[in-house]
């Protein structure tokens, strides 16, 4: 995606936005449960979760299915409410209606008209942003180069779109606003390996320009390379809370990597080893992933058919 | 009122006023812009509105005003009026109907629908997403839709305008045509027996055209009489024997202080009914007796066919015309009645009562007396009829002034003839006060109504004639009219024209003083009374209650045509907001079952509200004889308590049978903006409410 020009500003924000020293999203003992229709049907989908994601960082929250990743997010938004505790977000209560404005979101799927086009989708979250018509038609063509959807299909049906062409629209309306808070659900889904590299390298953009992020994501390897920070929930519960870094540091295993190392030098690193009764040795050589090799190629072909000027 | 209308209106206070404390904030932020660019939530509105609207769009609802102009250009095609002057309402009728239950049907699927559409694919959760609250999100589908129809409406509305046009042009070429033709033939034959005047209705057709929008004052129904002979003198009117005129007096229900008059014991009055006819015979032996037909009925919209079953009966008047008619079972016309401000008791007082009186003895003429005037002391000896309570035989129950009087009714128009050849032969041209016996057709224009009527710079005012004439088998002269007028503040000064041609199915204006519309201070005014003959022997005018007419200038017909569309508009309108609010939160299918209920209640509201009124088992035409069994017992309480539901269910729901898009344009009147005005009040008075239910169904709706 191409992210090197800056989002235009179409709605000043920087009057709603609370002072930085508030965090992003604040919750208290956050408690979500579905009553069904007997009371053994009752499923408690997040129990007393506190979580505070600073402004600026990007936060992941991971966990497997039903953990309450979504249910979190939308107790966030207001879409759901509460059954105890508090969310604040960007210091007012969730789902109040003026810091929506400042918030954009991307849900797990597009959920989006069918009957309208690209631009017309945009022209209506844009009209609820109180843009204006040139700001509304700056901000719209903006964004559909900012995430890369083929001009030649902007003025057909969502409905006729490709999934990946749908979520690009999808997030086109999440950032159309110029959110201080982006919160984004599953963000690579039905992106192919390369859209998935460009929506990380964008989520890095969003950081690098002050925005908060808060992600829900099945894929670790992605939160992985992007976040600052994570939560496992697990049941409703976090299991786990920090920073990536200190969370994954595995301190009683040392790695060295070299290239061409001759074969004689390995088996002597071995023996060294075992001579200092180091255990659970495993020599071996790198392997390369197949999402790199994937990507690997489709940027050189991509760029010879540059060279070639399109030929 | 009843409980049941009491219980449905506090319900509705009760929505409203939570729906204010709850919704306070998003009602706020309709108006206000909170915080510094962020816009109203009106604009929100419009675009939610907007948004609708391109979904219609896409649902291909362009199709309607196709679909509609196909049908009813076929329909015009295919049926013919049974007279010509009912073409244009015809037309009119077809395509106003047509558009009305297409977009009806149309609105009613698409806004029942949308939201839950939204809802299953989870768009609504992207949009909630946004600064839009569930109130405008709400708002914005009900004004989305409402735009959309506005829209159609106005397509069709200048599609309807262009088909009557077209319509018109055809007609007026045809009556050209067709005068041409007659003239030519007429020149052909002058002078001959063959020569038939060519006729003046398709020349005034061809060059008047049929779209008027016409605003004139008519009389109301019952201030219209048909008679067999009238006094020129003192404004009688006369009651011909043998004629099928008859005479219709309305006892009123009676108020509370009456009551206890009339039936001092609490007991039903059992009344008899008192005649006092002034009879003039016109027959060398005149009858002795004097035989009437005389029917009783109460009236009143809330009853069922056993309460407003008739009772009849042959009185015999002596030749003074005094009889007296005792009822059997009176109690099933006057029973104890309640205070009339109060809705009564089930049994009790179920509404007027009528009585009915014709007169079967040839030869005499029954003189109808009006009652005391108004400003007199009340004289029982003014009015041919009274109803003696049994127990209060020295108290007289009186009916309203100015009876009825209706004559040979044919087509919801009535008839008044020419001179009778044969009766003039036999016995003379002066029968009453010296005037000879024609049939009248009285229209008593009331008072209140004399104001703002236009006079040109003779001093006249315009009366407008719409008749129908019959020509029996004396076709070669014109059917005459005379008109005979005076105002009851001054009785005495008649004006009279002279008799002019009625030209058939076409408005024939006459011109008249404007001292007949009385007295400059309203106080003193009094009614406009215009009496009709016809003084061509052998022919017949036929006419009904919008027949005769104070003209006012004339409206634009486009103007009208979419003021009809306005109406329609208000209908549809209403039941997009019906339809969107119960889609907040029910599944489409749901949804549209529960308001295609409400428009179905609404447009059956007479029938549900009458049923109470005959029973249980009895509004289902179940008949028992005899003690009721414990079944029926069961089964009649329990049809009861359905019926009580009914009418409970309807007083929460509007009432659809007051829009009526052509009860003035099916005239060619002009609809008044009065009752367009109260349309849109009515329909923005029930649309609160549904807004309110929806809001707070969808207020914390979970999402996703």
């Amino acid at each position: 995606m191409p992210i090197e020009a800056p989002p235009p500003t179409p709605s000043p924000t920087a009057t709603t936005a609370a002072p930085t020293r508030i965090p992003a999203i604040e919750t208290r003992n956050l408690t979500k449960i579905y009553p069904g229709f007997w009371s053994n049907q009752r499923v408690t989908a997040l129990q007393d979760l506190n979580l505070t994601v600073n402004r600026g960082e990007i936060y992941g929250l991971l966990g497997p299915n039903g953990s309450g990743k979504t249910t979190t997010i939308k107790l966030l938004l207001g879409l759901i409410n509460p059954t105890t505790g508090v969310a604040e977000v960007l210091g007012k209560s969730a789902g109040d209606q003026i810091s929506r404005r400042s918030i954009g979101y991307l849900p797990e799927e597009t959920y989006l008209y069918r009957f309208l086009n690209a631009k017309q989708t945009l022209d209506f979250y844009a009209r609820l942003f109180n843009m204006n018509h040139a700001q509304r038609r700056r901000a719209i063509d903006y964004y559909l180069d900012f995430v890369g959807l083929d001009p030649a299909v902007r003025r057909r049906r969502i409905g006729t779109y490709s999934k990946g062409q749908a979520r690009r629209v999808g997030l086109a309306q999440a950032l159309l606003n110029d959110p201080d808070l982006v919160i984004l659900d599953e963000p690579t889904s039905g992106l192919d390996p390369l859209g998935t590299l460009e929506m990380k390298n964008l989520i890095k953009e969003l950081k690098n320009a002050g925005k908060t992020v808060l992600l829900s994501s099945h894929n670790l390897a992605d939160v992985e390379d992007v976040c600052d920070r994570v939560c496992i929930l697990y049941r409703g519960k976090i299991e786990v809370e920090g920073s990536v870094n200190d969370l994954l540091d595995v301190r009683d295993v040392f790695t060295v990597k070299g290239r061409n190392v001759p074969l004689d030098v390995q088996k002597k690193l071995v023996a060294v080893m075992q001579e200092a009764g180091i255990t659970e040795i495993e020599p071996g050589v790198e392997r390369s992933r197949l999402e790199d090799l994937f990507k690997r190629l489709v940027l050189e072909k991509r760029a010879s058919e540059r060279n070639d000027g399109g030929k | 009122m009843p409980l049941s209308t009491i219980i449905a209106y506090s319900i509705i206070g009760l929505l409203l006023f939570g729906f204010l404390l709850l919704a306070y904030r998003d009602l706020f932020m309709l108006v206000r812009r909170p915080v510094r660019g962020m816009g109203t939530g009106i604009s929100r509105i419009w675009a939610v509105g907007r948004t609708t609207i391109i979904e219609s769009w896409a649902a291909r609802v362009w199709m309607l005003p196709i679909l509609w102009l196909i049908v009813s250009v076929l329909l015009i095609l295919v049926v013919r009026p049974y007279d010509e002057s009912d073409r244009f309402p015809l037309y009119i009728r077809i395509l106003l109907t047509a558009q009305e239950w297409m977009m009806l049907m149309m609105m009613w699927v698409l806004a029942c629908v949308s939201l839950p559409r939204e809802r299953e694919r989870k768009i609504i959760i992207t949009n909630a997403s946004k600064p839009l609250s569930r109130l405008e999100i709400l708002v914005g589908k009900m004004v989305g839709f409402c735009t959309m129809a506005l829209g159609l409406l106005a397509v069709m509305g200048v599609a309807s305008w262009l088909v009557l046009h077209v319509c018109d042009y055809q007609v007026r070429k045809d009556a050209a045509a067709a005068y041409q033709l007659a003239e030519e033939d007429y020149r052909a034959h002058e002078g001959t027996k063959q020569a038939l005047p060519p006729p003046e209705d398709k020349r005034r057709l061809a060059e008047e055209g049929s779209l008027f929008a016409y605003n004139y004052i008519t009389v109301p129904p019952q201030n219209m009489s048909i008679m067999g002979g009238y006094d020129k003198t003192t404004g009688a009117r006369y009651l011909k024997g043998g004629s099928s005129e008859k005479a219709t007096y309305h006892f009123t229900r009676l108020s509370a202080p009456t009551l206890a008059l009339v039936t001092p014991i609490g007991a039903p009055m059992h009344p008899y009914f008192e005649f006092n006819f002034d009879v003039i015979p016109y027959i060398q032996n005149p009858p002795q007796r004097i035989q009437i037909e005389v029917s009783a009925q109460r009236v009143g919209a809330r009853l069922s066919p056993t309460d407003a079953r008739i009772k009849e009966k042959t009185v015999i008047l002596d030749s003074t015309g005094h009889g007296t008619w005792v009822v059997d079972h009176p109690e099933d016309l006057f029973t104890a009645q309640d205070d009339p401000s109060k809705e009564p008791a089930a049994g009790t007082d179920l509404g007027p009562v009528e009585l009915t009186v014709s007169c079967s003895t040839f030869g005499v003429f029954l003189g109808i007396r009006d009652g005391t005037p108004a400003g007199t002391p009340v004289n029982p000896t003014d009015y041919n009829v009274m109803a003696i309570p049994f127990y209060s035989a020295n108290y007289a129950i009186l009916p309203l002034q100015h009876p009825i009087m209706r004559g040979f009714e044919r087509h919801d128009m009535q008839e008044i003839a020419g001179p009778d050849k044969r009766e003039l032969r036999e016995y003379g041209d002066s029968f009453i006060n010296g005037h000879p016996p024609l049939e009248a057709a009285m229209f008593r224009f009331a008072a209140k109504d004399l104001k703002d009527i236009p006079v040109d710079a003779d001093g006249n005012f315009t009366l407008s004639l719409a008749f129908d004439t019959d020509k029996m088998d004396n076709y070669s002269v014109d059917t005459l009219a005379q008109i005979d007028a005076y105002n009851d503040d001054a009785k005495q000064q008649h004006t009279e024209t002279p008799a002019f041609p009625v030209i058939e199915k076409r408005i024939t204006q006459v011109k008249l003083p404007a001292s007949l519309l009385g007295d400059s201070n309203p106080a003193k005014r009094g009614d406009l009374v215009v009496v009709i003959t016809c003084p061509t022997q052998g022919h017949w005018i036929a006419l009904g209650e919008s027949s005769v007419r104070i003209d006012q200038p004339p409206s634009s017909f486009m103007l009208n045509v979419f003021k009809s569309e306005l109406i329609i508009f208000c209908e549809v309108a209403l039941l997009i907001v019906i339809s969107v609010a119960w889609s907040v939160r029910l599944g489409w299918p749901v949804a549209m079952f529960a308001s295609f209920t409400c428009l179905i209640f609404g447009f059956i509201a007479d029938f549900i509200t009458s049923l109470p009124n005959s029973g249980g088992l009895a509004a289902l035409g179940y008949t028992h004889y005899g003690d009721k069994t414990g079944v029926e017992k069961f089964f009649d309480s329990f049809t009861e308590a359905v019926w009580y539901m009914l009418g409970f269910i309807h007083s929460l729901i509007p009432d659809y049978t007051r829009y009526d898009s052509l009860r003035f344009i099916s005239e060619l009147r002009n609809t008044p903006l009065s009752s367009l005005g109260a349309d849109m009040l009515w329909t923005l008075a029930y649309a609160i409410p549904f807004i309110a239910l929806g809001y707070l169904l969808f207020r914390k709706q979970e999402l996703g």
